[in-house]
């Protein structure tokens, strides 16, 4: 099956976050097609590239990019809930003259048309910290 | 980008409109599955129902007002709501002091009402 | 006072001569058919507190303006390309379709 996932949660400040990996990771591994990981509203601090948790916890960052390396998945960070939050790539710190990217390299910005192209696309779409 | 497929889509509203942003976040992804003319509907429920009353006055809380964007959904084709009975009975309100033209949902209906849809959005 | 867009940063900045320094900017002259429709952008705003996509400001003209400009091609004429975001750029008004 295509299998989407909308995360609404923010990695250090919900288990609902930590569900949705095991879950990617679990329908990955049975043989599922993870088609895109839409992270929403505060899960867009998944897709920071400037976490640095401490050495003895998880690196949710970049389990996410690892994940999304071995089975092909599309990670992506709504546009408006990153902006205000403050994770830009190039082309929004040049647009809104912030000086720097913030953004992991494993992560695109899009709008919310992509999570309805997800939705469209997929067999089925879970939420995660709703 | 988006084409063919017309999704059946819930979006569950469980969140009173000003705590936190989660309220906003779901009714702009409505809006955004209306643009990409999907089939959406929207059922409230739980804190959710919150969302449905009059007079919220956000400005004073620096807030965007949630009401505002209710109004607006007619035009995005959105034109009812649906809203959980128990919820509302568990909060003592009265559905008749809801703003929005809503359709009330009854504790045996909702396993059906769920089921009917392709896909949940949760909020 | 303008972001790289061309979009007023501060919306307090905005007045009718802004507008059409703006809309010079863009090419585009305002006559009466485009003031009308600045005039509903602006109104649509302070009514529902967000900028129209440009479905709900097609719904939203043929409901106020009448069922003969609540068309697209109609808007299309009076601000090419894409109607709601250009006219709430010279509205003075924030992006519509932030999130879109």
């Amino acid at each position: 099956m295509k299998i989407s996932l909308l995360v609404l949660a923010s990695p250090y400040a919900s288990q609902s976050a930590d569900t949705a990996w095991h879950y990617a990771q679990a329908a990955a591994h049975a043989g599922h097609e993870l088609y895109r990981v839409f992270f929403y509203h505060e899960a867009v601090y998944h897709g920071s590239r400037l976490s640095v948790p401490a050495q003895d916890e998880i690196d949710r960052v970049q389990r996410w990019a690892e994940l999304a390396e071995r089975s092909g998945a599309e990670l992506v960070l709504c546009v408006a809930s990153a902006l205000k939050r403050g994770i830009l790539d190039d082309t929004e710190a040049n647009r809104y003259e912030r000086g720097a990217h913030s953004i992991h390299p494993a992560f695109v910005i899009a709008g919310l048309g992509q999570l309805v192209d997800a939705s469209v696309h997929s067999d089925r779409l879970l939420t995660f910290g709703g | 980008m988006v084409s063919g497929t017309r999704r059946k889509i819930l979006l569950l509203c469980r969140r009173a409109p000003y705590a936190g942003y989660l309220a906003r976040a779901g009714l702009d992804a409505a809006l955004a599955a209306a643009v990409f003319e999907q089939d959406l509907t929207v059922l409230f429920m739980d804190e959710g129902i919150w969302q449905l009353l009059p007079d919220q006055h956000s400005a004073e809380i620096e807030c965007k007002s949630i009401a505002s964007t209710l109004d607006s959904m007619p035009l995005y084709d959105i034109e009812s709501f649906y809203v959980d009975a128990e919820s509302l009975r568990l909060r003592d309100v009265d559905a008749k002091t809801l703003t929005s033209k809503t359709i009330l949902l009854g504790a045996a209906e909702l396993p059906g009402f769920l089921d009917s849809f392709e896909q949940l959005w949760s909020f | 006072m303008f972001d790289r867009e061309g979009f007023l940063r501060n919306l307090d900045d905005w007045s009718p001569q802004v507008a059409e320094r703006i809309a010079a900017a863009e090419g585009i002259e305002l006559g009466p058919a485009q003031w009308e429709v600045l005039e509903l952008l602006r109104a649509y705003y302070k009514r529902f507190d967000a900028s129209p996509a440009m479905r709900a400001l097609v719904r939203y003209a043929g409901q106020e303006l009448g069922a003969d400009k609540g068309r697209s091609i109609y808007l299309l004429s009076l601000f090419p390309g894409s109607p709601a975001k250009l006219g709430c750029k010279i509205a003075g008004l924030p992006k519509p379709d932030n999130c879109l």
